[in-house]
Order: C-alpha cells, then sequence, then structure tokens
C-alpha cells in the first residue's frame, strides 16, 4: 500500500465549520482557484 | 501543444474559478481496474494529469459532475467573485473533505495519497492553461514558502507558486458529519438555480 507521510505533504491542514458564516471567511482568507469536493452527492442521499 | 479531455467548465477566466467534483474515490477506484492494480504494485497511483481524468470520466458516468459543479461555483461566487482577480501565476487549490489525517499523522492512506494526487494534477493543469494571466504581479499571494518540505512541489515551471489547502471538521467535531449534509443542500439548491450555468456543456477539449 503507497504510503506518505502526512508532514511532507506540503498540504495546509484547515479546519471548518459547515453552515457558519466563518466558512465564507475561510474562503475570502484563501481564494482558492480551484475546489475539489471529495464525496460523491448521490451517495450521500443514499447512504 | 498537449491536449487535455477536462471535464469541467470554466467559470471565468479572470478569477480562475474551478469547481470540480470529485467521485468518491472507492468509486474512482472500482470504475479503473487499472488503478487498482498500479497501487497494490506500490507504483505511483496516476501519472501527471491521467488522475486529474479519470476522476472526471467517473464523475461523468455518475451524471452528477455539471450540477454539483455549478452549485459549488455558486457557493464560491457568491463568496469570492465579488472580490478583484489579481494576476499572478500562484495557484491554490483546496479540498473539501469530511476526513483527513491530523497534522501529526505519520502516515497517510491510499485514498489520502490519491487526493493529494489530484489536487497537485489540478494546480498542474491550471499552471498549464494557456488561458493564465502570464505576469506574476506578486499580488498578495498567501503561499508559505516555509512549509516546503519536500513531498509535492509548490512550484511550477510558470514561475508561480502551487499552494494545497485541505479543509475539513476536526475529528470530534459535530461539524464532520455536517460536511454531507451541506453537500447535499448545494445539490438540492442547484435544481432550481441558473439553467445556462448547469447547461455547460462537458466534457470540453482544452487545447
Amino acid at each position: 500500500m503507497m504510503m506518505i507521510t502526512m508532514m511532507n505533504s506540503n498540504a495546509e491542514a484547515v479546519r471548518i465549520e459547515i453552515n457558519s458564516d466563518s466558512f465564507d471567511q475561510v474562503l475570502h482568507d484563501i481564494r482558492p482557484n480551484i475546489v475539489i469536493f471529495d464525496q460523491f452527492i448521490t451517495e450521500e442521499q443514499v447512504r | 501543444m498537449q491536449q487535455r479531455w477536462l471535464g469541467i467548465s470554466r467559470v471565468n477566466a479572470r478569477s480562475h474559478f474551478i469547481v470540480l467534483l470529485a467521485a468518491h474515490l472507492s468509486h474512482l477506484l472500482s470504475f479503473d481496474p487499472s488503478i487498482h492494480q498500479s497501487i497494490q504494485r506500490d507504483k505511483p497511483v496516476l501519472d501527471t494529469h491521467q488522475s486529474l481524468s479519470v476522476m472526471l470520466q467517473a464523475a461523468r458516468r455518475l451524471c452528477q459532475v455539471n450540477r454539483v459543479a455549478a452549485a459549488g461555483r455558486r457557493l464560491l461566487n457568491s463568496s469570492i467573485s465579488t472580490t478583484s482577480a489579481i494576476p499572478s501565476n500562484d495557484v491554490t487549490v483546496m479540498l473539501i473533505t469530511r476526513v483527513w489525517p491530523e497534522p501529526s499523522a505519520s502516515a497517510a492512506s491510499v485514498r489520502d495519497y490519491s487526493l493529494l494526487e489530484i489536487m497537485s494534477n489540478a494546480a498542474q493543469w491550471l499552471h498549464d492553461d494557456p488561458t493564465t494571466p502570464s505576469e506574476n504581479s506578486g499580488g498578495s499571494s498567501t503561499n508559505n514558502d516555509s512549509n516546503n518540505s519536500g513531498g509535492y512541489s509548490n512550484s511550477s515551471s510558470s514561475g508561480g507558486t502551487t499552494r494545497l489547502v485541505v479543509a475539513s471538521a476536526a475529528k470530534d467535531s459535530p461539524h464532520r458529519e455536517a460536511i454531507s449534509t451541506t453537500l447535499y443542500d448545494l445539490d438540492t439548491r442547484s435544481r432550481y438555480s441558473n439553467q445556462a450555468l448547469d447547461a455547460d456543456p462537458i466534457p470540453r477539449r482544452i487545447k
């Protein structure tokens, strides 16, 4: 199994709150060019 | 010039807001046996750009990417598009996920590795995008070079920097499961929204 250390990934981890205005501020601060969701929506509906 | 199939719609070349739906990795792996075999052989999961392409192919099969992309665009545009875009080669890729290892975690799973790969490839795609402004104005990049400890490059041949940000709820947070609810809300809202956005054709060949 492919394993990498998270500390070497260069990815910043940001903790967010959902359904909160604070998330808007997170977006303003990060200013992403691309946003990726890792979940398939329909799967969430039927889970 | 290299050509790639991208199952996404450009929103605004100036603001560079592009929203992707990454199909759930378990779906992705099940759709393409070669990826699974590659993982089993302990080889790199995917070549450059390949994971992004395969991911979107999987999403297209699930017939959801366009609708969700439109919903995500509205979320971002409502929050950010009022601010002027700063011409820059710097690229920031954000992943919204329910589960992500704590920074102190010693190792990542195949899923985590694959998501990082997708993020990195998406950033590289944007760096390579001919519509990306060529001038680097310096602007207000918030990239933190001091965190460059190896693993994924945060620079590109175009001279810009790459920033990968993973947004998730804290491990013990009640918001963790709520992320799914939010994504569901976005999906539901999109059904009553701008039909023109939803009607964007996919995939689109971009040179």
